[in-house]
This record gives structure tokens, sequence and C-alpha cells, in this order.
């Protein structure tokens, strides 16, 4: 249940939606209990989560999309800044959570599976519907891009004059 | 090994996703490539960075009334001991319901699959070049003062080498974001991760036994700690490591209340 809801959570970016995904999840894998066939109730479930999560971003319109995902961009902290206001230096222990909250959906999906979740490559397969081939080389790249926005952000390198 | 190989096969280690041999063989390469193992440690740091300092986002506790508003505005099962006949599919849709947490949410089970996750990469990590131990030797009046400064609670250590495990030595940790002790010893050519920190919650001395990728974990709790041993040692010889540390924590306790 967790789990679930951590990922409609991480997908969504937002309380609120997670909580509307989860319940619809929900009410889908009750009514879907019957076509369960595989090893892993976890990953069927987080599955289904997924499908639900996609089916409702499907409903907003690209324009939508565009903005929220422009809106969680990372930003040196410096670029923000007013002549009279004191830059506060960003501590490292946030930093990798908003690398990883602007990731694009398809890195930052596997990541949160692998590593928040502890799903081996053929459940987050399942989880994903891709070939476990994909899932190894997606969380490879979603590593490098995490790894360089971490250096990209480095705020005494952002803020130099 | 060349390098160009291992390369892309970092992250399947780092994921304990990797076959015997192939593990083995980037093992040894890491051991003595200094570029594969700077990439290799760029990795572990990643990961630990992002175990440790992301959040993990808990169902907020609405979620869980709404969703068993909704089990109980649908058909519910007659009790199973209730029936006399149940379908196989009605038992398995029920064992189902309650894996993913729909019936009767068991959040604690979640965490302990993860623990168990990290608890093997930790142990694989430990293997590799060098980090095995930050002290080592078999002598516990050296291992035991020297986690004094590093860890807020005192660790039990013995040494068992008259019964054929030898203590390595210690080494910090870190597991579900905080410091623990894990205690290395040595049974023949294997190599035992046992670790501990203080569990408050409950004490529950049956030792759990878990075979998860060809690893096998025992845990249990004693005094206020929880301990939890892993290997690639035969079961046999992982429960008699297991019991001797039992024995030995009882016998102490013992005595100390004798004394």
């Amino acid at each position: 249940m967790n789990a679930a809801y951590n990922l409609a959570r991480w997908l969504t970016r937002n309380e609120q939606d997670a909580q509307d995904i989860v319940q619809e999840a929900g009410m889908r894998a009750y009514a879907a209990y019957g076509q369960f066939r595989g090893e892993s109730a976890k990953a069927w479930f987080l599955t289904i989560v997924r499908n639900t999560f996609f089916k409702h971003i499907e409903k907003q319109s690209r324009f939508e999309r565009f903005k929220v995902n422009a809106a969680y961009e990372l930003q040196p902290e410096c670029y923000l800044e007013q002549p009279d206001e004191i830059m506060h230096q960003e501590s490292q222990t946030n930093l990798i959570h908003k690398a990883l909250v602007a990731l694009p959906e398809e890195f930052r999906e596997v990541i949160i599976l692998r590593e928040l979740e502890g799903l081996s490559y053929q459940e987050i397969a399942t989880v994903i519907n891709s070939p476990v081939g994909t899932v190894m080389s997606r969380l490879s790249r979603a590593r490098k891009h995490l790894q360089n926005r971490l250096l990209e952000i480095d705020p005494e390198e952002a803020c130099k004059p | 090994m060349k390098c160009t190989e291992v390369t892309p096969m970092l992250d399947a280690l780092l994921d304990n996703e990797l076959d015997m041999v192939n593990r083995h063989s980037i093992e040894k390469h890491i051991q003595t490539c200094p570029v594969c193992l700077g990439e290799w440690k760029k990795l572990t740091t990643l990961q630990q960075k992002i175990r440790q300092q992301t959040e993990y986002y808990k169902a907020p506790v609405q979620l869980f009334d709404t969703l068993s508003s909704i089990e109980k505005a649908l058909p519910v099962p007659t009790p199973l001991f209730r029936r006399r006949w149940l379908s196989p599919a009605l038992a398995a849709s029920i064992t189902l319901l309650i894996s993913i947490g729909l019936l009767q949410l068991d959040r604690q089970s979640q965490q302990q699959d993860y623990l168990r996750s990290e608890i093997i990469t930790g142990h694989v990590r430990s293997l590799m070049a060098e980090h095995l131990t930050d002290v080592a030797s078999s002598d516990r009046h050296t291992v035991k003062p020297w986690f004094n400064s590093r860890v807020d609670f005192s660790p039990t250590v013995y040494d068992f080498t008259t019964d054929g495990f030898p203590l390595v030595g210690g080494r910090l940790d870190y597991l579900q974001n905080r410091n623990v002790v894990a205690l290395v010893y040595r049974r023949r050519q294997h190599i035992i991760n046992l670790y501990t920190w203080p569990e408050q919650k409950s004490r529950d001395t049956v030792i759990k036994i878990y075979k998860q990728q060809g690893y096998r974990i025992l845990s249990w709790q004693e005094q206020g700690m929880s301990y939890w041993a892993i290997s690639d040692l035969n079961m046999h010889d992982m429960k008699t490591f297991a019991r001797l540390i039992q024995h030995k924590i009882t016998d102490n306790t013992k005595t100390k209340n004798n004394g």
C-alpha cells in the first residue's frame, strides 16, 4: 500500500493527485483480481497504479503538462535572488531529491522502483511493461543524468558572476 | 576482463542482478583497475545518496480508511473457516489482496522486504575491494571499544575461533537511514556479516530464516537488540552460528545477574 502511494506520489509530484490515483488503482485491482497470474503481487499492483497515472494525465492537455514539467525544472537558487535578499546555501540533502523530481518520468520511475521499492529488474520490467534490457539501459542513463545534474546545480559553480 | 566490458555491467553489479560468474570476474577487475574502481565508487555513492536523502512517501491515514470503506461496499467473502468448500480462485484472490495491502494492511512486511534487500547489498559491497572491516582484529577488546565514539549503543562482540567462526573485525555500516554495527566473521572460505542495532519494539528470540538471491539471512531479537546474519554459507552452519551468538548473550546476561 505504501509502495503504491509512494510511486503515485513520485509520478504525480503532488499529494492530492497521488491519493486519487491510488484510490482508483485500488478499485481497479479489486475488480481485476481474477486476472492476476504472475508471481509478484506488488509488481502487479504497481503496474495498475502506473497505468492509472497515465490514464489520468492523458486527460491533461499537452500545454498543461508542459507547464507542470517546467515548474519542476531545477534552477540554481541564485538566479531567483533579488538584490536585497540573502542567498541561502542549499544544503546537499535537498539536491538529490530535487534532481529526482526534475528527472523526466521514464527515468524517475525506474529509480524509484529500484532504489525506494527494491524491485528486481524483472519486476520493474513488468511494471513499466518493457523488456529487461530497457530497464537496464534506462536505469543506467537515469543514474548518469542524476550525477550530471548534481554537478550542474552545484551552487558554488552556478552562482559565480 | 577489459574496462569496456566492465563499465556497462557496473549497474547490474550494483543491483545484485549479475550471475555468479560475471560478478566474480568484475569484482576481480575492480580490485586491480583504478578507473573502474572510481566509476564503481561514484555509483555506490549515488545509490547511497538516493536511498538516504530521498523521501519515501507513506500513504496518509485517510487513504487506508477510504480503501477499507470500498472493501465494505463490495461483496465480502464469508470468513474462510465458515465455508465448507473454498474455490481456489477465491482463496487466491484473498491472498492477493492481502499481499498488496487492500485487505489487512501490513506496512511492516514491506519495510522488512526492503531491509533484507539493503542487507544483501551491504553484504556484497563489503566483499568488494577494500572495505570489509574498519577495524580488523579477532580480539573483542579491540573491536568493541572501536565503536564507542561511532555509534550510540554498545554492541555485544565475541570471538568464536574455537568453535570455527573466527571474528575478522568490525565495520560501521548504514541500514534504514541509521548507523549500524557490522561484525565480520569467517567460516572456512565464507564471510558472515552480522548486523546489529538497538530495537526496542519486539522481543522475538525465535530465529527467522530467509533465503534470498543465493544468500541465507537469519534474524532475531534479544535483549533490546536486533541481529541480522547474512552469508552464502550453508544453512546448517548459519544456524550453528546464530545459536552460538544467542547462547553467548544469554550466558553473559546470567553472569551479569549472578555476579
